[in-house]
């Protein structure tokens, strides 16, 4: 009885806060909830965040409350409902990124990295806080007056030691990082993947999926070793990644003043093994340094902030992340929470539609430990059939011909699936090491020893028939 | 989850429901009326909040003044209850509305509207044209023999 009355207190106070905010207008609505642009008399605009409880992350968004950092919505109150938790925080006036670059064009590296370098403070506040943003994209960067700001903390969630996997998966695509989609649990590497996505997306102008892969970099004259820095941030493997914020906003200005002529070293991250430094071979490296050279040292002289054009212009922006997940509409996020209900393959379709960029320049880098072995084993099992089927033939008068026939068949099938596999495996293969949590093995085998399983029955039961028909 | 209006929008800019029955009484067909009439979507939780904005007040302060649990009072706005004809009265008095919205509440409710032919109805009515709030509204019916809206301490 206490309890009830305690929550029916808490509630009472909760009502009493809600209703003492204005609305002014909504911001954007959806399924996980709503945003709107609220006001206290005479006070200055706020956003007032209501997130459905399913996927609301209290944890998350009490770990804000507690963080004075500049470049972060400075929270007003944070407090829960029947229905869902809401969060109320300062509006910031200003552009997003994503209609920045959309009205400028590509930036100037040497303002990207500045804005980077401002988004990364805020990421590493929320870092030092145990937080995973989860959802670093133009379209939550507020570029104000006083430089970038990163809001919507809709999807944060704070990281828990030794738990495989998300409980809810979600992100947008072509930003957020592979494990995002449910493979293991997302830590502060994951905001690395979509910091570097970010940068990309300053550098070229386009977003990550459109660009085709990071040879879009090269194409819009980005320096190599921003190139560089780009392909380390979104190396599909977290331990390839630089392995928190400070280190690629300082590989990145690193890059920055060394320019393009030492783009070969570009990789500093410390302890890395050479196996996990990127190739130096990759395809978005073919470009001459001479193009990107008088780029990069103008680079330098360039404001970091930009002017804020249009105010309020963000608010499309700050909507929910809502709608279900399109290959066609890049903006669109994650249904959150559909994520736990929604079939492996689902999922596995989403990974294959997001990141074929990513598998594709995999595929291209040439001489890997991978494939070697994939060449191997496929050689192998080549003639390993032929030598069977020569020896089939030689007994044939020995062995019942629809016997000798099915059997070359599976053996052929056994090969094809030996490539297949390590076709499918090719990025944990080429990948530096094995990406954490990847199925791909596991499913593979699993899904090729039972076609194998069912097609022997099937052959055997045909060439049986076959045999007793023969006799007959 | 529930529209909630916005501050500035009211309910009283609708046309009247003697105008529409006026044009309905005109119409030839039913279409005829529907395609010329632009009939207002109103819903309960919407008009609530409309009405609330209008008096200033909290959803706290209704649930407080009204006596009515918080969660109930957070359901009904939330529109997942659908309150009595009692506790709407009661939210009408506590929210200061005049005779017109407390009408319309009910009406959003399904509620059987305020009769002046039966007597409590007619002291209430009184009661919500002269402003009276829910106190005294109370005391009004106490008074006069009626059972009061809000229920009695034993």
């Amino acid at each position: 009885m206490s309890g009830d009355d305690a929550s029916e207190s808490g509630l009472l106070h909760a009502l009493e806060i809600d209703d003492s905010f204005r609305l002014v207008r909504v911001l954007g609505s959806g399924e996980t909830g709503r945003t709107e642009l609220v006001s206290l008399p005479h006070g200055s605009p706020m956003v007032r965040k209501r997130i459905a409880w399913p996927l609301a992350n209290p944890e998350a968004w009490g770990a804000l409350l507690g963080i004075d950092q500049p470049r972060l919505p400075r929270m007003v109150c944070l407090y829960a409902m029947p229905n869902e938790l809401v969060a109320v925080y300062e509006y910031v006036e200003g552009e997003t990124l994503a209609d920045l670059v959309q009205r400028e064009g590509p930036l100037a590296p040497g303002r990207s990295v500045g804005l980077l370098a401002q988004v990364g403070e805020a990421v590493a506040a929320l870092h030092a806080r145990g937080v995973v943003h989860r959802d670093v994209t133009p379209s939550n960067v507020i570029v104000a007056q006083d430089g970038a700001h990163l809001i919507d903390l809709g999807i944060a969630r704070v990281h828990s030691d030794g738990t495989l996997r998300d409980t809810t998966t979600l992100g947008t695509v072509g930003y957020a990082a592979p494990e995002q989609f449910g493979f293991a649990q997302t830590d502060a590497r994951s905001d690395v993947y979509s910091m570097g996505r970010l940068l990309q997306f300053m550098l070229t102008g386009s977003h990550p999926r459109d660009a085709g892969s990071l040879a879009g970099l090269s194409d819009a004259g980005a320096p190599s070793a921003l190139r560089q820095v780009v392909a380390t941030a979104c190396a599909l493997e977290p331990s390839a990644r630089y392995q928190d914020v400070g280190e690629l906003v300082a590989a990145a200005r690193d890059a920055l003043v060394r320019g393009p002529a030492e783009s070969a070293v570009v990789s500093t991250r410390p302890g890395a093994s050479a196996a996990e430094q990127p190739e130096p071979s990759t395809p978005f490296d073919h470009v001459g340094p001479g193009a990107s050279e008088p780029r990069a040292a103008s680079a330098l002289a360039e404001p970091v902030a930009a002017p804020a054009s249009s105010p309020l212009a963000h608010e499309a922006d700050a909507a929910e992340p809502v709608a279900s997940l399109s290959p066609t509409t890049p903006r669109h996020r994650h249904p959150a929470g559909r994520g736990e209900g929604r079939s492996p393959l689902r999922r596995w379709l989403t990974l294959w539609q997001s990141y074929p960029a990513e598998l594709r320049s995999l595929m291209a880098l040439p001489n890997r430990p991978g494939k070697v072995v994939s060449l191997v084993s496929l050689l192998a099992c080549v003639a390993l059939a032929v030598a069977f089927a020569c020896s089939s033939a030689a007994q044939s008068l020995a062995m019942p011909a629809p016997l000798a026939a099915p059997t070359l068949v599976v053996l052929l099938g056994i090969c094809a699936d030996v490539v297949a596999i390590s076709l499918e495996c090719m990025g944990c293969a080429l990948g530096i090491g094995r990406y954490e949590g990847c199925p791909h093995r596991a499913r593979s085998l699993v899904v090729a020893i039972l076609a194998h399983l069912v097609a022997l029955c099937l052959l055997t039961l045909a060439a049986a028939l076959s045999y007793a028909i023969a006799i007959a | 989850m529930t529209r909630r209006p916005m501050a500035h929008e009211g309910f009283d800019d609708e046309p009247l429901t003697e105008e529409l029955l006026e044009a309905l009484r005109r119409s030839a067909s039913p279409e005829e009326y529907l395609d010329q009439v632009d009939l207002p979507n109103r819903d309960l939780p919407g008009y609530l909040f409309a009405l609330l904005d209008a008096s200033g007040k909290s959803r706290a302060a209704v649930a407080d003044e009204c006596g009515m649990g918080a969660s109930y009072v957070y359901q009904i706005f939330a529109g997942e209850r659908t309150p009595t004809r009692e506790f709407l009265l009661r939210i009408a008095f506590c929210l200061g509305c005049d005779l017109r919205q407390a009408q319309r509440l009910l009406r959003l409710a399904d509620e059987g509207a305020l009769w002046p032919k039966r007597r409590r109805d007619a002291i209430l009515i009184f009661c919500l044209e002269h402003g009276y709030d829910l106190p005294r509204a109370d005391a009004e019916l106490y008074r006069l023999g009626e059972r009061t809206l809000t229920p009695e301490r034993g």
